[in-house]
């Protein structure tokens, strides 16, 4: 076992090289729907909760699923799935199946997800432009993506992934 | 002394796992039994997506035989619902009403007033006389 002297342990938080090596991480908060890897922003998450089952509301658009009230509030769940994911559907695991409640300026809003991975960092640089968006809707609010290990994670833009919601 | 909450005579619907909450007032009556005059199905009407209501078609007199009718008498004229559900007339504070949150509250049809939450329970607040005038396409 080295014993070092304690003076000699720890990094140092106000040397440059430090500071400047944290700042260029971003967090990212990561969820898989189907085979996508999405993320958002921490400051946009309100919550993660074990799936729920939303009151269906009668001529609401296709992609609601419903809402639900948590401790006062009554919030819309929206299916993501349907309006962004392409490709087969993984089959269910329910156990992995989680309610992601986020937060937009207009308001709260949820959707239903397969998984939470949480919270991952990725260096600045390498966050680039998404390069494919198939429709009009993917375009608007995939911000960025970045290659990690567990895959290809696509930024969404909360805000306005809210106003698109909201037009129907 | 606390004062007392405002009261609302209000109907509710329970139709499989959904609960509806109407306001009492735009309710004349509702009965089981048979009905001559042409209905239209609520059970249909608020599982129906809002593409396809125009293609809601009243129920045969067969059909509703085993249905539970509410009537809603409107200034131009009565409209009556049938539902397998058993509606039943209650009271609701004031308060437990909230309209629908901004997400979809201009995406949904004009009858679709909101929410009533009442022990933690959601029901859907509708509309019935915004309902039949729809229907009636007025």
């Amino acid at each position: 076992m080295t014993d070092l002297p304690h003076r000699e342990l720890g990094g140092d938080p106000d040397n440059a090289a430090f500071s400047e090596r944290e700042a260029d991480d971003q967090q990212f908060f990561v969820f898989r729907i189907g085979q996508t890897l999405l993320a958002a922003r921490p400051v946009n998450i309100d919550r993660v909760l074990p799936r729920v089952r939303p009151v269906r509301i009668p001529t609401a658009p296709s992609h609601v699923l419903g809402i639900l009230h948590l401790q006062g509030r009554i919030i819309t769940v929206v299916n993501l799935r349907a309006v962004l994911i392409s490709g087969a559907p993984l089959p269910p695991r329910a156990v992995d199946a989680r309610t992601l409640v986020l937060r937009a300026t207009g308001g709260l809003f949820a959707t239903d997800v397969d998984q939470v991975l949480g919270l991952l960092a990725t260096h600045s640089t390498r966050l680039r432009p998404p390069e494919r968006t198939e429709t009009n809707l993917q375009s608007a609010v995939y911000e960025a993506e970045y290659e990690a290990g567990e895959g290809l994670v696509t930024v969404l833009a909360i805000d306005r992934l809210f106003e698109e919601m909201s037009r129907g | 002394m606390t004062a007392a909450r405002d009261t609302i005579g209000t109907l509710i619907i329970e139709l499989h796992d959904a609960t509806f909450i109407a306001l009492a007032e735009d309710v004349h009556m509702f009965s089981s039994g048979t009905l001559a005059t042409d209905t239209h199905d609520l059970d249909s009407l608020l599982d129906a997506p809002f593409e396809s209501l125009p293609n809601i078609l009243p129920k045969t007199s067969a059909e509703t035989d085993a249905a539970t009718h509410v009537l809603v008498t409107r200034p131009r004229g009565s409209v009556t619902f049938t539902c397998s559900g058993r509606p039943r007339f209650s009271t609701a504070p004031a308060e437990a009403f909230y309209r629908l949150p901004k997400m979809i509250a201009g995406t949904c049809a004009s009858w679709v007033r909101g929410i009533h939450i009442e022990n933690e329970k959601l029901a859907v607040w509708i509309d019935l006389a915004q309902l039949a005038d729809t229907v009636r396409g007025m």
